[in-house]
């Protein structure tokens, strides 16, 4: 049952992914990439490539983000956008890169690291152990504040901010390193996540490092988020809304069992939404992040609605 | 042996321990008991060492220690199997038997009822095979039956494996029959130690508990009962 489900996913990404490739403001034909033409070819890998591959990663990357953040928060109301560090780190992102216009092609990797600091910044100042309700109106108070600051800098400075539609090679190649590092660090908690459906005190006396293991966690989220953010844009809610759309399909799994669908959830959600964002009224591109947010935003809704934690 | 060596603790002015020594009996259960706010829970974490007396000390506390809190939070949705086998590979046969989770070890556990989470939770403990296991009033949120079940177990896998048990109970009939020696904390917050029977006492208990109670026999059993 928990098999097919994630076959299923999988296969439904790969018709995704070659609707992604042929449609768009210019269709692409698949004979055409058959036969080798070299300007359907230039097409694809210059502007359809990257793009989808920004957008399975980068979904995947929310997806996993959330889950992480879930769990070791113990909270499943909560991802980094509601958190504020999406917009923090976009803002953070943007500052630096008005300061040292050199930077600006490295903005992702930068963003990542923005991100890594401004988690670690929140744990050690407001993370003590407050109620949900209280943790997510603080984070979206912060989240809006910082979206006002970014937005009074890219009017002021005249800085574009960075979307689905601009992305380019070199971005995509540092989104890679990102996701490279964070599975890396993933690799080191991956046994201990599971204990993390229990207390600090039971953790305690099964002899856990959970503190340790929260920084680490923290450490993937921030590089993550900030660096899907340095892409992308802010997403809200979605990183809060994939990993309980999982929990739905495989209730009783241990934590680790929920990573691969709601990757696959994420990068279906996201690949999709941009291509519906380039393809409906075409040539104008909507931005992806808000038609994901049109998905996301009524789903997070019911899921405080439905009255989770 | 796990001993408590002259402790004392107190949380703002209010004094909990004042210089308290007390032995705890290798592989046999003692029950501690005391009325309400009287520092029973305190005492279960300065031995998980979640808090430091503040003079004395505790030694000997040992390296395995399973605690089954008053509360069991679980914060992701575990089906039983789940939970038992968070830490280990395989399921203890004779656990699940007694506690009867055979068929319910594909059940996500919100989906049971108190009893049987109760059950579920004893058997987490269980399958950590601890030296030393706390219980925090584990049978307070149970009825008649599943209380019976939950003792019943509890008590007859410590006598095929002896590990140590430090339970809080607050029916002090259930405390005296099943374990072997008692904690009492009475109103002055003296911990006071000593066997089942030593402690058997109309007059210490009515004292620490503030209520005339009666020690009658019913079918070779030992009830403690309010005075009505």
């Amino acid at each position: 049952m928990h098999k097919a489900y994630n076959v299923i996913l999988a296969a439904a990404l790969i018709i995704s992914i070659g609707a992604a490739l042929l449609l768009g403001s210019t269709h692409l034909s698949l004979t055409a990439l058959l036969q080798g033409h070299s300007d359907a070819w230039q097409l694809a890998i210059n502007y359809r490539f990257p793009r989808i591959i920004v957008a399975v990663v980068g979904g995947a990357m929310i997806g996993m983000s959330g889950i992480l953040l879930q769990l070791v928060l113990r909270n499943h109301l909560v991802d980094a956008s509601i958190l504020g560090i999406m917009n923090g780190s976009q803002f953070l992102t943007l500052c630096i890169i008005v300061m040292l216009p050199f930077l600006t092609n490295a903005n992702v990797i930068i963003a990542g690291i923005c991100g890594v600091i401004l988690l670690l910044i929140w744990r050690l100042c407001i993370l003590k152990q407050r109620s949900t309700m209280q943790l997510i109106l603080v984070g979206i108070a912060t989240a809006m504040t910082f979206q006002s600051l970014t937005q009074l800098t890219t009017t002021g400075f005249g800085v574009p901010l960075p979307s689905l539609s601009t992305v380019t090679w070199s971005q995509t190649w540092q989104l890679l390193v990102m996701l490279v590092i964070g599975i890396m660090l993933l690799i080191l908690v991956w046994p201990n996540l599971k204990y993390f459906a229990l207390n600090s005190e039971q953790l305690r006396l099964l002899k856990v490092p959970e503190s340790r293991m929260l920084y680490l966690v923290l450490a993937i989220v921030g590089l993550w988020s900030g660096a899907v953010t340095g892409l992308l844009g802010v997403i809200f809610f979605l990183g809060a809304v994939l990993p309980q759309i999982s929990r739905l399909m495989a209730p009783q799994a241990k934590a680790q069992a929920l990573f691969l669908p709601t990757s696959l959830w994420g990068s279906l959600l996201l690949l999709n939404a941009d291509t519906i964002a380039r393809t409906v009224v075409a040539p104008t591109e909507l931005p992806a992040s808000a038609v994901l947010l049109a998905i996301s935003g009524p789903l997070f809704i019911l899921l405080l609605i439905k009255g989770g934690r | 042996m796990l001993t408590l060596d002259h402790i004392s603790y107190a949380i703002g002015n209010k004094t909990i321990f004042n210089d308290a020594s007390a032995e705890l009996i290798d592989h046999e259960i003692t029950c501690l008991i005391g009325p309400n706010g009287i520092g029973k829970s305190t005492l279960f974490n300065l031995i998980t060492q979640s808090i430091q007396p503040e003079s004395g000390q505790i030694i000997g506390i040992p390296d395995k220690i399973a605690l089954l809190a008053q509360k069991n939070e679980l914060f992701e949705p575990l089906a039983v199997r789940a939970l038992l086998t968070i830490q280990r590979d395989t399921l203890d046969e004779e656990v699940l038997n007694l506690l009867q989770l055979k068929q319910l070890l594909d059940r996500p556990i919100e989906k049971l009822s108190g009893g049987q989470r109760q059950l579920v939770w004893l058997g987490y403990v269980l399958h950590q095979e601890p030296d030393l296991l706390l219980l925090d009033e584990p049978t307070t949120y149970l009825d008649l039956y599943y209380q019976q079940i939950f003792l019943k177990a509890l008590t007859t896998l410590q006598a095929q494996r002896g590990f140590t048990v430090l339970m809080i109970l607050h029916d002090l009939t259930q405390a005296f029959s099943n374990s072997q020696n008692i904690w009492l904390i009475d109103a002055n917050k003296q911990l006071i130690t000593g066997s089942v029977t030593e402690l058997m006492d109309e007059t210490l208990l009515s004292e620490t508990f503030k209520l005339p109670l009666s020690i009658v026999e019913h079918a070779g059993q030992r009830l403690i009962i309010p005075e009505l």
